[in-house]
């Protein structure tokens, strides 16, 4: 009779430590859900920019969490806080988690890819940087994006000796290793919380073998 | 014609010299100047501990041909703009900020680079007296 009574209660401590367990596995990978905003789907496509190292295409870096951002050079505002933002995401990162800035100049007249390589890595040594220098090719493949930009000038056109302010859409594009956009930030965002987000992306997709 | 500037000029000289204006500036900071550009964007914190509203018209800051009060405004198509603005009103009692993504001010054609560590001065010009302000460079 004890001895029923106490497997019972062994019975009981061992079903309780597996719910305790199955529930702890379940916070611990919630932590690593991850799930993409629907209205993300048909961002992004293909990317191909002239650097200073030659072409690079965003395809080149699949394997890696990229922040892409496009803006240009002479912002004094917007797109500093946006480099910052991104450094500090790519210092909060672990060195295990392969991660790269890509800041795409909207601003080819003014900005030249070496330039541009000076440029970038003044915020991060992993912000790669450059342009296409063709206005109706960076037209083409910021739509993809959804990004958008307007000249200040009095014809609305660029101007390598000119002095003009860029309008343009300043977000922050995570793109996860399999090279998709997943998420897109507010250039104010907190870097916390896209490097959360960033290193989520990075376990689901190596789960996933998406790695190479 | 050229009296009047002379006279108007005069004016402003020595209401500069004689004002100080009523407000306290901190955590006043410019960007560093990546290599390759010559702008920068000044920010700060001007509370205003009077009891009348003081509104801040322009500035000049020390390396600078031209400095600009800004806005980066976000269009409703997302696009965000950087506006030229003719002046802030600093509340009574009340505070101004300037930061990242907002208002700004906009240091053009800088005479040299700015470098992390450095200071420079500015000197803001309002309808209350002017306010000289050093601002650390940052990153």
């Amino acid at each position: 009779m004890e001895g029923a009574l106490r497997s019972i209660r062994a019975a009981l401590i061992v079903m309780a430590l597996v719910a305790a367990a199955a529930a702890g596995a379940g916070a611990f990978l919630a932590r690593f859900a991850v799930r993409m905003p629907p209205a993300l789907a048909e961002l992004g496509g293909p990317l191909v920019l002239e650097t200073a190292q030659g072409a690079l295409a965003l395809a080149d870096l699949k394997g890696t969490v990229v922040l892409l951002y496009f803006g240009y050079a002479h912002c004094p505002d917007a797109c500093p806080a946006a480099l910052q933002t991104i450094a500090a995401v790519l210092d909060r990162l672990p060195a295990s988690v392969r991660a790269h800035g890509l800041f795409v100049s909207v601003d080819p007249a003014r900005d030249t890819p070496r330039m541009l390589a000076r440029y970038a890595r003044f915020y991060h040594p992993k912000i790669l940087a450059g342009t296409i220098s063709d206005l109706a090719r960076l037209k083409q493949a910021t739509a993809r994006f959804r990004a958008d930009f307007h000249y200040d000038t009095p014809d609305g056109k660029p101007d390598p000796q000119g002095d003009y302010a860029v309008d343009h859409t300043s977000f922050i594009y995570l793109i996860s290793p399999q090279g998709r956009v997943v998420n897109l930030f507010d250039f104010r965002e907190d870097p916390a919380r896209i490097a959360d987000e960033a290193m989520r992306w990075w376990v689901h997709d190596e789960m996933q073998g998406g790695k190479k | 014609m050229k009296r009047w500037f002379v006279m108007l000029a005069f004016v402003l000289a020595v209401q500069g010299e004689a004002a100080e204006a009523p407000l306290v500036a901190h955590d006043a900071w410019v960007r560093a100047t990546p290599p390759g550009v010559d702008r920068s964007a000044g920010y700060l914190v001007l509370e205003n501990p009077s009891d009348a509203p003081v509104r801040v018209a322009a500035a000049h800051c020390e390396g600078a041909a031209r400095t600009m009060l800004h806005e980066t405004v976000r269009l409703p198509d997302g696009r965000e703009q950087m506006r030229h603005v003719q002046g802030w009103d600093v509340p009574p009692h009340g505070k101004l900020v300037l930061a990242p993504g907002g208002r700004h001010l906009m240091l053009m054609q800088l005479a040299r680079p700015l470098r992390e560590g450095d200071a420079i001065t500015c000197t803001l010009l309002t309808d209350r007296g002017k306010l000289t302000v050093r601002f650390a460079v940052r990153r």
